[in-house]
Parts: structure tokens; C-alpha cells; sequence
């Protein structure tokens, strides 16, 4: 499945732009409403990637008894650390949102951030084994878990007073 | 032609470099009541440059700094070299040097009042007659002109400064130190000391370690912060800007020249002894001179060769032709890992940590010479704690509870092994390349031979035997490859000891065989590497040649 995907990716360079100009100025879903501000300003991303990425980290980590990666800034930090480092990743990083709209628009006639949350899952269950992925995994993990929310998540139990965590404990 | 400005003070002894060992000479020769100028390459520091209390989110990259390797594509390889601290370690582009492109070597270095003691590890163990009459024990190579009773009060001297936590083991080939007391062992580790004690009769011990585990000649016992590569405002950890450097500055004799970057030394021609230094100042470039009745080089293994041969043609005190040769560093990166599944983990993240782990002490060839076509040994450092599973599969609510869920005691043993002095690994001038400040650089070859490959093999598999016999699953062995040489920042050797001299650089006092007001009392001089960490042992050397150097100093026989 992926290796097609991977193939329709000029396809939809070529044909679909006018839908991804449309998807970006269109309103968000729940109609009329001006888009919510972003909140942050991105460096190397436009509107349209920032919120892309701002809702797939939120989809690999998302709020539950704690925030989510999307309130813990994580896009944020994704923007900071692909725009000052080394251009690889970037490229790689920045082909890889176009791809995934591209599979978004051809499966749900909207890009990534406009489908529903479910649609959303069902693209990110798809897309699993790609490069892509491992990407915004890797970086989502790295943000969250380095930001003051992601911390106070790992340490909900608490933290010992030793590090030496007597045997009686288990 | 460079102007030298020279000063005119001439003054009993000049240090060169400010780390582990030149805090030691500065120290002990100003208390003895000596004049010393102290000349670092690198800039001061305070305790307003630590960042030890950081929080990953309170720095721009969160730790991850994509920018340190751009100025430092070596020095970055360390985990060490962080975010907040990356400016002690050198400017790979300033500070160049060549390799043949078969031959890899990572050469560390940190320029910075402190040295390598503002970030090292802080594992700390003595060396014995195992090692330092190696030759002795099993036909390769020389032994060292000293033995283990020489040093060993002076081992006692430096560990009841500096302070190292650690348990007695009573073992011949790692003799005890004075200690403080040991840090607590995990329950992780605890199985595997005992596993390992009562099936292979192998001895774990916890780290012996420059930290302080209880408060001690005026610094705080050690808070379990972590981080201590980052500095440590309570000055828990051995680093000699806040120890030896400080007491040296107390007694007023010490003259502290920061950001001079010696470039040779300056023989007097008639009497061909070392009439002091030429450096060039850091930042305004400008060329200059100290002199002295004696030189004493701590600017680390490598710099201090590299300032010999940059002394005079063919290098300085090379009657014997040996400066430059038989250098080495330990293989290591090699080891294996598992998870202890009837232990039950629950991670967290920061304090308290330990700054310490375990330690294996070498079990092979020590009562024959050789095992498996190999001779010599390794030691392991080890770690068993719990870990959270951030390589959980998937994403969403699931992956993030998995996260927790899934955590697992894991346990890990590497190994550090002895690697051979052999005259093939070398270092030269390489005529074609200078550094930022005109200083002709360095040419490293060096490469492992087929001994160090077989003792990183052996070693896996005993550490992977190791684990299982801890009742570890899911071992896998790691390190493929082994180190490139010089990564393990063990680099030792090219101006060795030797009693005859023909057969090295300098005696067992340190003290060039050709010039008797010269000595080296760094790495350097070191004729085999044992397979211990080895600055404990580098600061007793420049201790008990320090004694010397006072002693024939006011006999007015330098
Ligand atoms: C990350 C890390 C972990 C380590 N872990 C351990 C460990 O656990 N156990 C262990 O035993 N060892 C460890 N080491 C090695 C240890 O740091 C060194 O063995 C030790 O610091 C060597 O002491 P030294 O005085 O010879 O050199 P250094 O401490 O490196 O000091 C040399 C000084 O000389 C200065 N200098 C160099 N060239 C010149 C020049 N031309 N002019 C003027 N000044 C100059 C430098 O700026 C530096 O300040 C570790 C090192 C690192 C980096
Ligand atoms: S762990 Fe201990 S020695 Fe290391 S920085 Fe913290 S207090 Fe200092």
C-alpha cells in the first residue's frame, strides 16, 4: 500500500494543487469560524504545515489525564530543530507532509489537518511503516518528552527517593 | 619573524595545562613553596558556567542541538559534549588534526581551565603489578620502570584528596583505594552480583568513583543530581579548577596564565635544558615567552607530545627515537544487554540519579598468561535500572500509556579492554597543517591489532554469559563494530617511561632522559594501559614526580 502511495506522489503534485490551495484558505471543520490562531511563529513552516504538524504530534501523543503533544508545543520545537539543522532531514521531513496530504486528498478530498480525527487515525495506521513516519515519531517523542508537560507525564507515579529501589518494593 | 614579548620574571617551574594532572604539579610544587606559572590553553571558568540543574526545556534545543556539529563534528561524537556545555571541548576547525583515511582516530580534548576534569567520567581505579609488569607476566612488550608499591602512596595521597566512593573488594588485580562510602547498588545489579558471584565466582562491585558520597575536605557530598559532565555548584565531583587549582592559588605562588596556548619550548643552547615556554596569547594572537628553572608538561597525552615535537627538529628529548610512539587507548562499545522481567519496573525521569555505575573487574589472565590465543584482559562498566519503553509501537492514547506500561528493567555490561603499545601506532607533525594559531598539528596513525579485536569478542560473550546467568531475556550483543581508536578519551603513550634510555622518553620520576629539567607527567609517559580507567593512576605519577622534581629542586640538581 505504501509503495502505490509512494507512487501517486507526483500525481498529486501535478493535479491536485488547486485542491491544496482551496483546503488551506477553506474554513476549518465546524464551518465559518476564523481559524484559531497558531499561537507560535514558525520559522521554516507555513500556516497550513505548522498546523499539520501541530495536529499529527497531537495524534501520536495525544492529551489524556495530561496535555497532549499539540498543548506541550511540540510543533513548535519540530520547526526550530528541522529549520536549524542540517538539510536532509528537512527536505525529507517537508516531502514527506506534502506526500501525506497527497494520500489525505486522494482518500478523504481534504488534506491531512481538515479530515476528521478518525480519518486521521486511519492515515496514520496506513502510513506506519514509512520513513515518514518514523520521522514525526521520532521527533514527536523527542519534543514531548523533553518538555516540562512530557516530564510531569513520565512522572506521575512519582519519583523515589533513592535511586537504589530496595527489592521489598516489587 | 614573529616579536616575542618576553616577561621578565623567571619563575621556579612552568605548568603546562590545567586538568587532572597539571592541577596536581601546580598544587603540590606552590604548597612545596615554589614559583609556578600555570599556562592553559583554554579560557576560566566559575560555577556560573555550570548548567548541571538545567532542564532539558529551559534550553533551546532541549538537548538536542543540531548546531554543535558544525563547529565540532568530532568533539559532538561525545556524549559528553552537550548543549550547555559545548564550548569547553575544542573547536574541531580551530584545533585540526590528520589521520591516514584507513586509520580513524577521535581525538577529545577540552580546552578550559579544568581540562578533561570539568566533564570526565570520574571512574576511578587503581592499577596493580598485573599491569605495570605486564611484560613480566605474559613476554609482550616492557614493563614499567616503577611497580605498585612506588605509587601506591601516592595513590593514597591523591585518593584521600580527591575522594573516591567505592567498596573494598580485596582483589590483587584492583587493589583497593581509601574510600569513602559506596554508592547503593539497584536491585537490578544486586541480582547480578550475586548470579555472577555464585556461578562463574566473577566479582561485580559498584563504580569506584570521584564523587563525593559524604562531605569531605570542605566540598558537599554529592546531591544525585546527575548530570555532573555539565559542572557541579557544590563541587562534588573531582574537577581540579575548584580543588588542586584553587588550593594552588591560595598559597599566592601561583601565576595563572588562561588562554595561552604553548606552542614549544625554549631550550637554552648551551646547556640544552628547557629555558621555559613560547606561547601564543589565545585571543590576541600575539606571540610570548615565560621562563623557568623547570617544565613540566600536563597539557594532556597528545598535546604534550605534539609540544615536543614541535620544540625541535626530530622533537625534543628524542635521543631515543621513541617520542611519538606506542600509542593507545582502550577498544571499547562493546557489550550486551537484556531485561530483568521479574523485576518491576517503574521508571521516572531526573534526580535522584546516580552519577556511577557497576564495575566487572578483569577476570581473564590474571593468574596465566594467556586465554583463547589472547593475552592481557578487560574490565565492564554496567548499568541495571528501570527504563520507560519509548520505543512502544504505534501512536495515540496507546502509545503514550504504553510508554509507562511497558517500561523494563534492563541491565547492560560494556566492556573496556587493554590495548597493546605497539611502535606502528604513532603520531608526527603533519608538515602540511597548522591550527588557528600557526602551530604545526599533529599526524595520528593508529589501528588495533588482532589481540584487541580478540579481547572485544571474548568480552561480549562473556557479558552476554554474564546476563544470562543474572536470569536476563532478550540478550542481544551490541557493538558490531568496536571503537574508533582515541574515542574511549584513554589516549596514553608516545613519551613513555623507560629505564634504559634508549628504550623511551623518560624515566620513571618523569624526568626526560635528555633534558633534566623537562618532565612529562601526563598520559604520556604511560608504557602499558592496563585496562583500568587511568587518570586515578596519571595524578599519583604527577604526584610522586612532583616529590621529585621538589626534592631535586632545592638540592639544586635540575
Ligand atoms: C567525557 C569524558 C569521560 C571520561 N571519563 C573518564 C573516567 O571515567 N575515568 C578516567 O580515568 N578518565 C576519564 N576520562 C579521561 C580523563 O578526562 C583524562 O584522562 C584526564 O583528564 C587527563 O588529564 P590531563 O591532565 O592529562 O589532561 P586534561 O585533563 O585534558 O588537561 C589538559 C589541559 O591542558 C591544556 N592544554 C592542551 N594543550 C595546551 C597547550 N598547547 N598550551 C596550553 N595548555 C594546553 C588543555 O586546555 C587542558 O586544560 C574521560 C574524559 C572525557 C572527556
Ligand atoms: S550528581 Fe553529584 S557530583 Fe554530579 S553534578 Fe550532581 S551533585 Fe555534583
Amino acid at each position: 500500500m505504501l509503495k502505490g502511495a509512494l507512487l501517486g506522489f507526483g500525481a498529486w503534485k501535478k493535479g491536485v494543487s488547486q485542491v491544496q490551495v482551496k483546503g488551506r484558505l477553506a474554513p476549518g471543520p465546524g464551518g465559518h469560524q476564523p481559524p484559531r490562531p497558531l499561537g507560535w511563529k514558525p520559522r521554516l513552516f507555513d500556516e497550513h504545515q505548522a498546523r499539520t504538524v501541530e495536529s499529527l504530534t497531537d495524534r501520536i501523543i495525544p492529551s489524556s489525564e495530561t496535555p497532549g503533544a499539540q498543548e506541550a508545543g511540540v510543533a513548535e520545537y519540530i520547526d526550530l530543530i528541522l529549520n536549524d539543522g542540517p538539510p536532509g532531514p528537512r527536505n525529507r521531513f517537508l516531502e514527506g507532509l506534502g506526500w501525506l496530504d497527497g494520500l489525505a486528498l486522494r482518500n478523504y478530498r481534504a488534506p491531512f489537518v481538515r479530515c476528521a480525527a478518525n480519518e486521521q487515525n486511519a492515515l496514520l495506521r496506513q502510513i506506519q511503516d514509512s520513513p515518514f513516519f518514523r520521522q514525526i515519531k521520532d521527533l514527536t517523542v523527542q519534543g514531548y518528552y523533553t518538555s516540562k508537560a512530557g516530564i510531569d507525564e513520565l512522572n506521575r507515579d512519582g519519583v523515589p527517593d533513592t535511586y537504589a529501589c530496595p527489592h521489598e518494593k516489587h | 619573524m614573529q616579536i616575542i614579548a618576553r616577561g621578565n620574571d623567571v619563575f621556579d617551574a612552568i605548568v603546562v595545562g590545567s586538568g587532572c594532572t597539571g592541577g596536581w604539579a601546580a598544587k603540590k610544587l606552590t604548597e612545596a613553596g615554589m614559583k609556578v606559572a600555570l599556562l592553559e590553553a583554554g579560557s576560566k571558568v566559575t560555577p556560573r558556567d555550570f548548567t548541571e540543574h538545567v532542564e532539558p526545556y529551559q534550553l533551546k534545543y532541549r538537548g538536542h542541538s543540531p548546531r554543535i556539529a558544525e563547529r565540532r563534528p568530532i568533539q559532538s561524537k561525545v556524549y559528553a559534549c552537550r548543549e550547555s556545555n559545548y564550548h569547553w571541548f575544542v573547536d574541531d576547525i580551530e584545533n585540526p588534526y590528520t589521520t591516514p583515511d584507513d586509520k580513524p582516530f577521535y581525538w577529545i580534548r577540552m580546552r578550559v581551565l579544568g581540562g578533561r576534569s570539568l566533564s570526565w567520567g570520574r571512574q576511578s581505579y587503581r592499577m596493580s603489578d598485573l599491569d605495570f609488569k605486564a611484560a613480566s607476566h605474559d613476554g609482550y612488550g616492557e614493563d614499567w620502570p616503577i611497580c605498585y608499591a612506588d605509587l601506591r602512596p601516592y595513590y593514597e595521597e591523591v585518593e584521600r584528596y580527591v575522594g573516591i566512593s567505592g567498596q573494598a573488594e580485596g582483589l590483587p588485580q584492583l587493589p583497593d583505594s581509601v574510600f569513602l562510602p559506596p554508592m547503593e547498588m539497584t536491585c537490578g545489579e544486586r541480582v547480578l552480583r550475586d548470579a555472577v558471584k555464585k556461578k562463574m565466582g566473577r566479582t561485580v562491585t559498584i563504580g569506584r568513583v570521584a564523587v563525593l558520597t559524604r562531605p569531605h575536605n570542605g566540598r558537599a557530598a554529592c546531591h544525585y543530581c546527575g548530570p555532573c559532565e555539565q559542572g557541579c555548584i557544590t563541587y562534588s565531583y573531582f574537577a581540579s579548577l575548584f580543588t588542586t587549582i584553587k588550593d594552588a592559588l591560595a598559597t599566592g605562588r601561583l601565576t595563572l596564565l588562561t588562554d595561552a596556548v604553548v606552542s614549544h619550548l625554549v631550550v637554552d643552547k648551551a646547556t640544552g635544558k628547557a629555558a621555559g615556554v613560547a606561547y601564543i596569547e589565545r585571543k590576541t594572537r600575539a606571540a610570548r615567552e615565560v621562563r623557568a628553572k623547570v617544565v613540566v608538561l600536563c597539557a594532556s597525552t597528545l598535546e604534550s607530545t605534539r609540544i615536543l615535537l614541535n620544540s625541535a627538529p626530530g622533537g625534543l628529548a628524542n635521543s631515543s627515537g621513541t617520542l611519538g610512539h606506542y600509542l593507545m587507548d582502550h577498544i571499547y562499545r562493546g557489550g550486551a544487554t537484556g531485561e530483568l522481567a521479574m523485576l518491576k519496573a517503574h521508571p521516572w525521569y531526573g534526580p535522584p540519579r546516580r552519577p556511577n555505575g557497576i564495575y566487572i573487574p578483569r577476570f581473564r589472565n590474571v593468574d596465566r598468561a594467556m586465554t583463547n590465543g589472547f593475552i592481557r584482559g578487560y574490565g565492564y562498566q554496567g548499568w541495571s535500572r528501570p527504563e520507560f519503553a519509548f520505543d512502544a509501537p504505534g501512536f495515540g492514547a496507546g502509545f503514550k500509556r504504553a510508554v509507562r506500561e511497558k517500561s523494563r528493567w534492563v541491565i547492560g555490561l560494556g566492556l573496556w579492554a587493554e590495548c597493546l603499545a605497539r611502535w606502528e601506532n604513532y603520531v608526527e607533525i603533519d608538515p602540511d597543517r597548522m591550527d588557528a594559531w600557526g602551530i604545526p598539528v599533529l599526524r595520528i596513525h593508529m589501528n588495533w591489532s588482532d589481540n584487541e579485536l580478540r579481547l572485544y569478542e571474548d568480552g561480549r560473550q562473556q557479558a552476554a554469559e554474564m546476563l544470562e546467568a543474572a536470569g536476563a531475556k532478550n540478550i542481544q550483543l551490541y557493538g558490531d563494530e568496536p571503537s574508533v581508536p582515541g574515542f574511549c578519551i584513554h589516549e596514553v603513550g608516545t613519551a613513555r617511561m623507560s629505564a634504559d634510555p634508549k628504550k623511551g622518553v623518560v624515566n620513571g620520576f618523569c624526568q626526560a632522559h635528555d633534558v633534566k629539567n623537562l618532565f612529562i607527567t601526563d598520559g604520556a609517559c604511560w608504557v602499558s594501559i592496563a585496562c583500568q580507567n587511568p587518570t586515578l593512576t596519571m595524578m599519583a605519577i604527577t604526584a610522586r614526580a612532583s616529590d621529585y622534581i621538589i626534592d631535586r629542586y632545592r638540592k639544586r640538581e635540575l
